[in-house]
């Protein structure tokens, strides 16, 4: 029999502040109720603040008694809502077609300590202890991504099914509200004084929030039991190339990502009902957001963000968004921006704070995050989705690999560079970065983790001319590793830990997100494709490569950095190679 | 006045990293953001406010007042000397 392409999306599952169901959740969001509200506890603030938690309770009966013993609080988060898009599926976790996605950006994180690394913060232990609960037969792989990681899990596992790697994938996604992630977005000013108002002209930040979420992605429809299936169209993950953490001043990034998503699926913008944005409420993001939309094409059509019902849950939110916008799709019915009164932003939205009845086909779902990175999924009611195409395979060269490990710098198989043996990181690196006679100031403001990035990345890309052959958003990135950001995770729970939650650095904090690494190349070598960050225990070089094959199929996607690039308490290794498309 | 300079000055080659930078390479009167002076960004504004809390007692809530303050040396020793609690 033929294999379906098409790609469904199914057993949407949410745990948040307003409930440990998704029926829970959609009944609080139908009556206008948030889980956003004043937060007075020190172990996470040192001040009150308006925050979305999980209250204990209910959640906990989803998953089983055995699960509750040996597992953090997010494992556990994440074992309940899995367990419940497996109930609702039907599906056999342990099948060989199966694959776990998970999406988050800090783990564990409340288990920080500063005097020690255990294991429980690696995520992709983490994960693999999740799959082990399940028996799954591979694995897990960890997408972190910053606020985009859920979209981004999404589009992952549709590319892998796509591609004929699995017949389905398993994507959870999920982040805990912790005094780690509250003190760093305070740094930033980002909190709002009040619930959030996503485009409001009166928005003032974000409001925290923390959630799981996990939904089926599968080609077989007959693990679908919805009565109107929802099949995702396409998908596509782009960089401002403009700043780390500021949202860049055009929108152009993230209306990249929402072309490059929209003609994968094959549709123009007359074709999407509705669009279920980012809408933080900070003042920026949300101002960046109606000029994407503006230059989309997609000002006027019906918006809402979601923000004021959950907060901001970080990994989660991508995913627990999409499904809300599955459930808005099957009952055409469109959720108000809890909060939204009068428009903010330079290019008005099609707002509206109550719920609106309409016809519903097909929806953008978008996210854009910290290291300039965007999103955007479309998703479809099968009835109306358009008929898949198979794209021919793609072939790539490579032109050349990049590799620092043990103070050596190996360009192509020939040293370029070497320090003295034990040279600490540190004056290796400086070093290195004289060697190459570089001059940007940015390198000294960087982590050790970005410094490794840029410096196997300089010493890579110095003689490579793609600029004139390349399209800035035909370029892309697809980097993994192991310890995250683990070590800047440290350096930020120090300064709290010993100079108090108000002194936390944001300029320690804004490093504390791997994919940051990825922002800093876009930024000096203007990639605006494909940004995708991937955590595996070891450098799964194959698997990399074929996830730039998989972006190049499906997208604009002609050259790509690929590679690995770790580093944690002074050890480090990183391989960056440059890919490019054989036409 | 010119103590207050010095000492800001040192302040921010610390806490923003400018590793390659020394005092001498601070004019006054240069700008301190953009792409024309010491080309800092928004995160550095925000480090600056972090530098003036701590170190004078002077807290500024909204960032984006910070501009005209933080123009340069000279706007920022200005602004600190008529408002220090410390």
């Amino acid at each position: 029999m033929e294999h379906s392409l098409k790609t469904y999306i199914t057993a949407g599952t949410i745990i948040s502040s307003l409930g440990a169901t998704t029926t829970e959740n959609m009944r609080h969001i139908r009556a206008y109720r948030s889980g956003i509200r004043l937060l007075d506890d020190p172990a996470l603030y040192e001040a009150p603040f308006m925050g979305a938690r999980i209250e204990s309770g209910g959640w906990e009966k989803e998953s089983p008694a055995d699960a509750l013993s040996g597992y953090t609080r997010l494992e556990r988060l994440f074992i309940a809502s899995l367990t419940g898009a497996i109930r609702q599926s039907g599906i056999d976790p342990s099948g060989t077609d199966c694959l776990l996605i998970l999406s988050t950006t800090k783990g564990n994180i409340d288990g920080l300590t500063t005097d020690s690394f255990r294991e429980a913060l690696f995520l992709s232990a983490m994960a693999q202890k999740i799959a082990d609960y399940f028996g799954m037969s591979h694995q897990p792989v960890v997408v972190s991504t910053a606020c985009i990681s859920g979209v981004s899990a999404l589009i992952a596992a549709y590319r892998l099914i796509m591609g004929g790697r699995y017949k389905r994938v398993l994507v959870a996604g999920g982040d805990l509200l912790t005094r780690f992630v509250v003190t760093g977005f305070q740094s930033f000013k980002s909190v709002g004084a009040g619930r959030c108002r996503p485009y409001d002209k009166k928005r003032d930040g974000l409001s925290l929030g923390e959630a799981c979420g996990a939904v089926l992605v599968t080609s077989d429809r007959h693990d679908v039991r919805d009565r109107s299936p929802i099949v995702i169209e396409g998908g596509a993950v782009t960089n401002d190339a403009h700043h780390i953490s500021a949202p860049s001043r055009t929108g152009e990034g993230l209306y990249n990502a929402v072309s490059h998503a929209m003609e994968e699926a094959g549709v123009q913008p007359c074709d999407i009902s509705c669009v279920n944005a980012h809408g933080t409420a900070t003042v920026y993001n949300d101002e960046m957001e109606s000029k994407a939309m503006h230059l989309s094409g997609l000002d006027a059509h019906p918006l809402n963000s979601l923000k004021a019902y959950w907060g901001h849950t970080l990994g989660a939110s991508g995913i627990i968004e999409t499904i809300a916008c599955m459930e808005e799709l099957r009952s055409g019915e469109l959720f108000g921006t809890l909060g939204f009164e009068a428009t903010g932003t330079t290019y008005p939205l099609n707002l509206s704070d109550r719920h609106r009845h309409m016809p519903l086909h097909r929806c953008l779902k978008t996210a854009s995050g910290f290291g300039g990175c965007n999103a955007a999924i479309v998703l479809a009611l099968e009835a109306q989705a358009k008929q898949p195409v198979r794209r021919p395979p793609v072939r790539t060269r490579l032109v050349r690999r990049c590799t620092i490990g043990q103070g050596t710098v190996v360009r192509d198989g020939t040293v370029v560079f070497h320090s003295a043996p034990g040279e600490a990181f540190s004056s290796f690196i400086r070093a290195a970065y004289a060697h190459l006679s570089l001059d940007d100031r940015r390198f000294y403001k960087m982590d050790d983790l970005c410094k490794l990035g840029y410096i196997t990345a300089a010493c890579l890309l110095s003689d490579v001319d793609w600029t004139s052959r390349y399209k800035p958003e035909e370029t892309g990135i697809v980097l993994s590793n192991a310890s995250s950001s683990l070590y800047t995770d440290i350096r930020h729970q120090q300064v709290i830990d010993d100079l108090g939650d108000k002194e936390a650095s944001p300029a320690v904090f804004v490093y504390t997100l791997p994919n940051v690494v990825m922002g800093e190349l876009c930024i000096r070598y203007n990639i605006r494709g494909e940004n995708t960050f991937f955590i595996t225990p070891a450098y799964d070089r194959a698997f990399i490569r074929k996830y730039a094959l998989l972006a190049m199929e499906r997208q604009k996607l002609q050259a790509c950095l690929v590679g690995w690039c770790d580093y944690l308490d002074g050890h480090y290794r990183s391989q960056l190679e440059w890919i490019e498309r054989i036409t | 006045m010119e103590q207050l300079k010095q000492e800001l000055k040192d302040a921010l080659i610390e806490a923003l990293n400018l590793e390659d930078i020394t005092r001498e390479d601070i004019a006054d009167e240069a700008p301190l953001f953009g792409d024309e002076g010491l080309g800092l960004d928004s995160i550095d504004a925000l480090e600056i406010i972090l530098i003036l809390e701590r170190h004078y007692g002077i807290r500024i809530e909204n960032p984006s007042e910070g501009k005209a303050i933080f123009y340069s040396i000279n706007t920022l020793a200005g602004y600190i000397e008529a408002n220090r609690k410390r």
